[in-house]
């Protein structure tokens, strides 16, 4: 649903939220800033197929604070993977993914909305959306 | 402000001709019921369920549960926004229906969740299967879009219960308690040697079922704010958040939040309850930052000395809960964090998504990673197919004989972030 959305930068990536993650914690380390948590909502990493994540547009100096947090989520994550052969997130029928996306995208959206960011119009936001296929 | 809770101990609720409460047992009219449910035209259809303690019942998907209250005097009436309009409350009498519960279950996204079994080893994990149960099982119109069909089913829970609260008014209940908590500055005269200690309520305010609300108001965005212990017991904070059922705060929770009602029965004995503090768990790690400095300043102007910090939720929420645990030891004031932990199912690993080495004492309220099997019931509510996909359950949940294998986060409010259970861990 957010790569539907017209958001001026939206990367979309074909994986699980666990290797999403490792590819934002790069992209952190290489200086772009972490905008949104990289955990949001209360469905957890391992269950949900789909996960939005804010970074800037560009690249400046690397934040310790964000990398230590991408640090944290990844562990975190690792751990909830570790608990099943197949996560959970890789089982789910059509019907259901549709609604993981609804709710992914309502979390950035209203992100976006306290943010006071203009939807359509960013000019220094970058969406990257993780799905299963 | 001083507000007495006259509390009635439901012993049954029957479905008959008329509402009324008589000798311990609620009867409930469907039809009168439903009528005041209808006035909301995005309902198509309601029926009701009851579910009593010890039987071989299942409820699945769960969307909020709800204490039954209605105010007897005072200013204001329950749930304001909702039932109540949005004038204070917090004062006068309030009727409580005590072992009692509306549960709003209705599947309003196909992952939807939450168990509560009122009997066998499911049912240890909760106190709503110790209580009479009213089931409103809310049919929306077609095509109602997810996020109105959330609020419908929020709102038909809240006036559901103060409906039923209502057949109490102008009885006296089986006991009372009387709560009183004065204006800062006056605490501050009285009570001039306690310790002066704050509860900062995190609360949830991300999304469609990830939402806080207070008098009605969607509390994203919102600066860190103040509220009086008592609004909370009048229901003015209530819960839109449907998403991981074992550490969500349902709107009970809030009602009977077990950290306020210790906080004030402890006011002026041995400590001085200053007030409490409502900070948001945004997505944005900026709008977490403002919350957390916010807070922490309100902390400081009100002269807190110790502070009691619960979070809602798991994985972002701790980064809320950390930062606001570290920059208020920064300003000295000492924290308790309450949570609970996703640590594997041996409970071996790191519970936490973030943690500060300032988080000296922390309360935690079990392991969501906990495994159990439900047995088989002879009747489900709602719709046990919803049972395959919840949290900590897959496509392999419902076994060929009934039974249901999940994690106990599938498990209405066992893992509650309040202290509302009894959960805890052990150090072996």
């Amino acid at each position: 649903m957010m790569s539907e959305q017209k958001f001026p930068l939206v990367e979309y990536h074909s994986m699980n939220v666990l290797e999403l993650l490792r590819l934002t914690a790069d992209r952190i380390s290489d200086g772009y800033r972490l905008l949104s948590h990289p955990l949001t909502g209360s469905i957890r990493p391992d269950i949900t197929p789909y996960k939005s994540i804010l970074i800037s547009e560009d690249a400046g100096v690397s934040s310790a604070e964000e990398g230590r947090l991408m640090e944290h989520a990844i562990e975190y994550t690792e751990e909830l993977y570790r608990q099943r052969k197949v996560p959970l997130s890789e089982l789910w029928p059509e019907s259901t993914k549709q609604d993981f996306q609804l709710v992914d995208y309502s979390i950035i959206r209203q992100a976006l909305e306290v943010a006071q960011y203009t939807l359509g119009s960013e000019d220094n936001t970058e969406e990257r959306n993780e799905a299963h296929t | 402000m001083k507000l007495t809770l006259n509390k009635f101990h439901v012993k049954d609720i029957q479905f008959g001709e008329i509402s009324r409460y008589e000798k311990g047992v609620l009867y409930i009219s469907k039809k009168d019921l439903a009528e005041y449910l209808l006035e909301d035209k995005n309902i198509s259809s309601v029926d009701f369920d009851i579910a009593r303690p010890g039987e071989s019942v299942r409820i699945v998907p769960i969307k909020d549960v709800i204490q039954p209250r209605y105010k007897q005097s005072g200013s204001g009436q329950i749930f304001p926004g909702y039932v109540g309009s949005v004038e204070t409350v917090g004062n006068g009498v309030t009727n409580v229906l005590e072992d009692c519960a509306v549960v709003t279950s209705g599947k309003i996204v196909a992952f939807q969740e939450g168990i509560i079994d009122m009997s066998g080893p499911g049912a240890e994990f909760n106190s709503f299967s110790r209580m009479n149960l009213l089931i409103p099982l809310i049919q929306p119109v077609e095509n109602l879009d997810k996020h109105s069909h959330e609020a419908t089913v929020r709102i038909a829970g809240l006036k559901t219960a103060a409906y039923m609260a209502k057949t109490t008014l102008d009885m006296e209940g089986d006991e009372q308690e009387t709560f009183e908590h004065e204006s800062i500055l006056e605490m501050g005269k009285k009570y001039p040697d306690l310790p002066k200690v704050v509860y900062v309520d995190m609360v949830q305010c991300q999304g469609l079922m990830h939402d806080t609300y207070v008098y009605g108001l969607n509390v994203k965005g919102i600066l860190s704010t103040l509220i009086d212990p008592l609004e909370v017991f009048d229901g003015a904070i209530i819960s839109g958040n449907c998403a991981a059922p074992g550490h969500k705060n349902a709107t009970i929770h809030h009602e009977n939040n077990p950290i306020i009602i210790d906080l004030l029965r402890r006011h002026g004995k041995d400590l001085c309850f200053a007030g409490v503090l409502l900070s948001n768990e945004s997505a944005m790690l900026n709008e977490k930052k403002r919350a957390s400095f916010y807070t922490s300043n309100l902390s400081q102007l009100i002269g807190a000395e110790g502070m009691i910090i619960s979070e809602e939720g798991g994985g972002n929420p701790e980064t809320d809960l950390m930062m606001n645990c570290r920059l208020h030891e920064q300003k000295g004031i000492k924290t308790v964090l309450v949570t609970d932990e996703y640590c594997g199912r041996d409970g071996t690993s790191q519970g936490l998504a973030d943690v500060t080495p300032e988080a000296d004492a922390v309360v935690t309220n079990g392991n969501g990673n906990q495994f159990v099997v439900l047995p088989k019931m002879d009747r489900v509510i709602g719709d046990i197919e919803a049972a395959k996909i919840i949290t900590g359950g897959n496509a392999n949940s419902i076994g060929e004989d009934g039974t249901v294998s999940v994690e106990i986060a599938a498990i209405m409010g066992s893992c509650c972030e309040m202290g509302y259970e009894h959960m805890m861990t052990k150090l072996r």
